[in-house]
């Protein structure tokens, strides 16, 4: 990479974790058109609706995984199939929905955008860290099967929560994967969707604009989220009574998706960034992902619908930079976060059974858990750069399953799609896995917030003891 | 360069201000004030004057005291380079979690309804404690060991004591003293978060560790003072008093080695160096001018110690510490180096001769058990092998490698793990008369595929010390409520468990199956757990009674290197079972031909050969296990353990029964 763009890169960094947020009001919206001879009416160029119905299409599957009673699987396969790999009309918004005040204006995902599935924009790559070489497409699909086949979407045998799977997978394989490995990489390029044409006859944004807008649509978050904390963002997601107030841009008493609701990827990055606003760790990922996307529009309204210069492309791609490195990092704080759940469910689960008590309650954290950790861990490796090592690791220490509490583990599935379990490693090897998950997202990844810390304690308390840097004697 | 600068200011100037340090000025005018105080009631009309004797400029400019300045100063400098080097507390501590996790197999809370508070003073007592044992220790080791002794001397040279005589040490012994504190800190540490969680706090006064606090509070600085302070013979039994370590630094001969303690004399007592202060102050502080004859100079004080010690190290190695060195002479030690380089040569030349012919085995089964084979294949055909071991994966590799997979060979164990390989289209179909006629058809797959070069006998082993359990003589026998509390078992989930249920199943149907595992599972003493190996440790340890294993851990066991190994073999003897009916299930050791393989005619000349006499009493001779090859005899070994019949049952049969078996399995929570 060169010197300019790396000093490029770390200035912008700079800048943006030393703004404050509220030093920053700009709104993702009402961009004018600068497509050269448009004709239409539009005033604005901004448009990413195909990829919040995808965002409606996501949380409405995960909706659906959870949902099943054993009961007619062939039937909630067929349904959750419409929401993944098909693109037809009148398909409901299951989630998120109206709650209470929270009044969201859009019910059907055709209101949103028609013709939209998740299969299509799904990673085509192998995924390495399950068995049988499946591509992304392969392994939702596979999972959906499995899923239908539970009742509320988790396979307590195997140790499989379905809907957390396929949530946290997809919220990489689609978005993640969209963004860092399309939409700022190869759209970048000085020849891929020119400036100084549209995106495509008669439209009212250019090519490189309208793919901007995209990745900033996959990242899921208000359009006035500047304006916002990290906690108010958050709570958005969470539909709470109070967050309306700070969702709703335009006052009109409904949260429109398409403009103001949050949705995966924001919200983990939001979470974050509340979790530890106030702590010496803070983090900043939601404003530094949605602030960089802020100034590469601008960049590219300034450019008024003229081919980009390759200074501009560079300073384009230096804001790429920060968002694929933040989103990569939101990403490896969640695997952190998760693999501290596990942990922490494993150490409940040992105390409960060596008193021989009921484990069924906790078990099914842990399932649950143990479901985010994995997707987290998979979405990690859907990135444009190949982790290596670092993903070898990760899902050798992980695993294809949990180690059950009958110290048995998936190792394998047959040609059949049947799960092979064998005796898994020692219950202790296995929460020691779990710690140096932690240790590698922090080596590898830098991640700050750092939630659930297994070995945080011990920091602390080794830091509480003092320095030994002076020889003293008796 | 200012950083520098500013960073080793920083250095000298800040003890005086942290309340963590010996040195802050507070615990300074405490000490000062103890002083006046304690002089007022022993010398009412005296007490000026003697605090002006205690303190005044003929002990604070004297030339001992210039000395401590000065290695104070320099000692910051060359600290601030060595010991951000060394270890960290929290490395040491997470090495210790982390074997924590291992040693006791998971982690559970202990004392959960705890208050934090409780556990704060848990922690806080047990790390003063232990840290002030370390400390003693330390202490007695530098005087007691000679090389030790020429570093700590720099300290005992000091001939007026002042507060900062603390500081007057040898960069050596700051670097021993600083390892001692961090690796009692971060075991306290680890032991105290693996066991209560981010409960474990320290409790503080002003930052510093509380116990520490009161200690310093107290006057410790007045140890390193000519004020005469004693606690009185009962409290100096616990406490050192500043007396008793001026006692410390006494050179009269009646004090050597005495009062080595820090905070606490309970060590020293119970280690026979306790000396109470009385009423006799010692008249000089300091080493004999024999042992140091300038004890001021810079020289002494940083290089004499390096030589003295070296000299000290050097009359060890004559008395024999260092041998090797003085062994070999120059001749022969150039004409080992030389035979050696030949050696390499010669290999290197060899093996680049045999290259031509290679085979690439990938093998679960580990490489200790596998390279006899391969030693004996490559002296038979010249063929080079090359193994890629991983105990999990390599199907997954496999698959993953697809057409240029540079695998000939599988090797692996149970036909759970067999049947992975034919499952996913990994293995080749061979056609080899050979195979055909050494290994019986039930040991094989039909479809030729995978092939079984060993058995191994799931038996039933039974405690020594009972008489009952010899009656036993099915696996059926294991579910009767009679042996409730008395059976030890690996999880059901293994491959070796979960074929055996498959067996059971073809044997008595599903229903039988369950209700036989459920009561296995009823009669068992412990969560099922570890390996076979630690089921006959369970037996020996008089956990249990009966366990199921497979017979060839008996034998390493009862051959193991390890004498304690051997004695978990003494404490059991094996049954087998099912010789009346069935036969005893066995599962087997097997291969076969990648699909992708590059060397196919290789390939199956190894898997042939590892069927022919010479390979198959390797079986039995390295692992103890028994050969497929029906023309080849039973070791005498394993034949002394006892003959029996064998479950006919097809192998590829508990391949199709597994799934059903797993469920079995799964429901009874085996």
């Amino acid at each position: 990479m060169r010197r300019s763009s790396i000093l490029a890169t770390t200035m912008l960094t700079a800048l943006v974790f030393s703004l404050p947020a509220a030093a920053d009001d700009r709104v993702y919206a009402d961009f004018p058109v600068t497509v050269k001879g448009y004709t239409g009416s539009k005033t604005s160029s901004v448009s990413y609706s195909g990829q919040i119905a995808r965002h409606a299409l996501h949380d409405s599957l995960k909706k659906l995984a959870g949902s099943g009673d054993g009961s007619s699987p062939e039937d909630l396969k067929t349904r959750m199939m419409a929401y993944f790999a098909k693109s037809d009309a009148g398909r409901d918004i299951l989630a998120p929905k109206s709650k209470g005040p929270f009044v969201i204006k859009q019910s059907k995902i055709d209101e949103i955008s028609k013709k939209k599935n998740l299969a299509g924009k799904t990673t085509k790559a192998t995924v390495t860290g399950m068995p049988n070489n499946m591509t992304g497409p392969e392994l939702v699909e596979f999972w959906i099967d499995k899923a239908a086949q539970t009742k509320g979407g988790v396979d307590l045998a195997n140790g499989y929560d379905y809907s957390q799977l396929i949530s946290k997978f997809v919220m990489g394989a689609v978005s993640y994967n969209q963004v860092v490995d399309g939409y700022l990489d190869e759209y970048l390029g000085p020849d891929k969707k020119p400036n100084d044409k549209p995106y495509r006859d008669g439209a009212a944004y250019t090519g490189k604009e309208h793919a901007w807008d995209e990745a900033f649509g996959y990242f899921g978050t208000p359009a006035h989220t500047m304006q916002l904390t990290a906690r108010q963002v958050y709570d958005i997601s969470k539909r709470k009574g109070d967050a309306l107030a700070a969702a709703d841009l335009n006052k009109d008493g409904k949260v429109d998706l398409k403009t103001e609701m949050t949705f995966g990827p924001a919200y983990y990055a939001a979470g974050f960034d509340a979790s530890v606003y106030d702590k010496g760790n803070a983090t900043n990922y939601l404003h530094a992902i949605t602030g960089a996307f802020l100034d590469g529009r601008h960049l590219l309204t300034d450019a008024n619908g003229e081919k980009l210069t390759a200074a501009q492309r560079e300073q384009l791609r230096a804001y790429a930079k920060v968002i694929g490195k933040n989103w990569e990092k939101v990403l490896a704080e969640a695997v952190f976060k998760y693999a501290g759940s596990v942990y922490k469910d494993m150490v409940k689960l040992q105390t409960i059974m060596e008193a021989n008590g009921d484990t069924a309650k906790v078990e099914r954290n842990y399932i649950k858990h143990w479901g985010e950790l994995k997707g987290f861990s998979l979405a990690l490796q859907t990135g444009k750069d190949n982790l290596g090592e670092t993903a070898t690791r990760l899902n050798r220490m992980i695993g294809y399953g949990p180690l059950l509490t009958n110290a048995s583990q998936v190792v394998d599935i047959d040609n059949s799609g049947n799960y092979v379990r064998d005796q898994g490693s020692p219950w202790g090897e296995y929460m020691l896995h779990m710690a140096k998950v932690q240790q590698l997202m922090i080596d590898k990844f830098g991640v700050q917030a750092r939630n659930n810390d297994v070995t945080g304690g011990m920091a602390e308390l080794t830091k509480s003891l003092g320095g030994t840097n002076s020889a003293e004697n008796d | 360069m200012d950083d520098v600068l500013y960073s080793y200011m920083e250095q000298v100037i800040a003890p005086f201000w942290n309340p963590e340090k010996r040195v802050f000025l507070g615990y300074l005018a405490a000490a000062l004030l103890l002083a006046a105080l304690f002089y007022s009631l022993t010398a009412p009309g005296n007490w000026r004057r003697a605090l002006a004797d205690a303190f005044g400029r003929r002990i604070w400019w004297s030339s001992s005291a210039k000395a401590d300045y000065k290695v104070l100063l320099i000692n910051q400098a060359v600290l601030m380079g060595v010991m951000p080097r060394l270890l960290s507390k929290l490395a040491v501590a997470t090495v210790i979690f982390e074997a924590l996790h291992i040693w006791m197999d998971g982690r559970t809370l202990i004392w959960p309804d705890a208050p934090v508070w409780a556990v704060g003073t848990l922690f806080t007592l047990t790390l003063f404690l232990l840290d002030d044992l370390a400390k003693y220790l330390t202490h007695r080791a530098l005087h007691r060991w000679p090389l030790l002794w020429c570093f700590h001397k720099v300290h005992h040279s000091a001939e007026t004591l002042t507060p900062l005589t603390v500081y007057r040490t040898h960069p050596v012994e700051g670097v021993i003293f600083a390892l001692r504190g961090i690796l009692v800190q971060g075991a306290v540490v680890a032991i105290f978060i693996y066991f209560f969680g981010d409960r474990a706090e320290l409790v503080t006064i002003l930052g510093a560790n509380a116990v520490l606090f009161i200690f310093n509070a107290a006057g410790s600085n007045l140890r390193h003072s000519h004020v005469w302070i004693s606690y009185g013979r009962w409290i100096e039994r616990l406490l050192i008093s500043p007396a008793q370590h001026q006692i410390h630094h006494s050179i009269a001969p009646e004090h050597y080695d005495k009062n080595f303690g820090a905070v606490l004399a309970i060590w020293d007592w119970v280690g026979g160096s306790l000396c109470l202060a009385g009423r006799r102050k010692p008249v000089s502080f300091g080493v004999t001018e024999e042992e140091a004859p300038t004890p001021h100079a810079l020289r002494s004080l940083y290089i004499t110690p390096v030589f003295e010690a070296a000299h000290c190290a050097r009359r060890s190695a004559r008395k024999g510490l260092f041998l090797m060195s003085s062994i070999l002479s120059t001749a022969l030690r150039r004409t080992v180096a030389g035979g050696l380089m030949f050696l390499v040569l010669v290999l290197t030349t060899a093996g680049y001769a045999f290259s031509q012919q290679e085979l690439n085995i990938y093998s679960h089964r580990q490489p200790f058990l596998i390279q006899p084979f391969i030693d004996a294949y490559t002296e038979q055909t010249g063929t080079k092998v090359n193994i890629v071991y991983a105990s999990r994966g390599l199907a997954q590799r496999l698959q993953a490698e697809g057409e240029s997979s540079p695998a000939d060979v599988i090797l692996t164990v149970d036909i759970g793990r067999l049947h992975v390989y034919a499952d996913k289209n990994l293995l080749s179909a061979v056609d080899s008369p050979v195979l055909t006629k050494n290994i019986p058809a039930h040991l094989r797959d039909p479809k030729n595929h995978w092939f079984a070069f060993s058995k191994r006998a799931r038996v039933i082993a039974v405690s020594k010390d009972v008489e009952d359990v010899r009656k036993i003589s099915r696996y059926e026998d294991l579910s009767d409520p009679q042996w409730e509390g008395r059976i030890c078992s690996r999880p059901g989930s293994h491959v070796y468990n979960r074929a055996l249920v498959a067996s059971m199943i073809e044997a008595n149907g599903a229903d039988g199956a369950e209700k036989w595992a459920l009561g296995v599972v009823q009669n068992l003493a412990q969560r099922p757990q570890g390996n076979d190996r630690a089921q006959v440790r369970a037996i020996f340890q008089g956990v249990c009674d009966i366990a199921i294993i497979n017979n060839y851990y008996f034998g390493k066991l009862k051959f193991s290197d390890k004498p304690s190994q051997r004695e978990w073999a003494d404490a059991v003897t094996l049954i087998f079972p099912n010789q009346q009916d069935r036969g005893t299930h066995i599962n087997i050791s097997g291969g076969g031909v990648a699909k992708h393989s590059r060397n196919k005619a290789e390939a199956v000349r190894f898997l042939e050969f590892l069927t022919s006499s010479e390979a198959q009493r390797l079986y039995g001779a390295i692992n103890f296990e028994y050969p497929v090859n029906p023309a080849v005899d039973i070791p005498d070994e394993l034949r002394s353990w006892g003959t029996f019949k064998e479950d006919q049952m097809p192998i590829a049969r508990i391949a199709d029964l597994a799934p059903q078996a797993q469920m079995i399995i799964d429901r009874v929570r085996w």
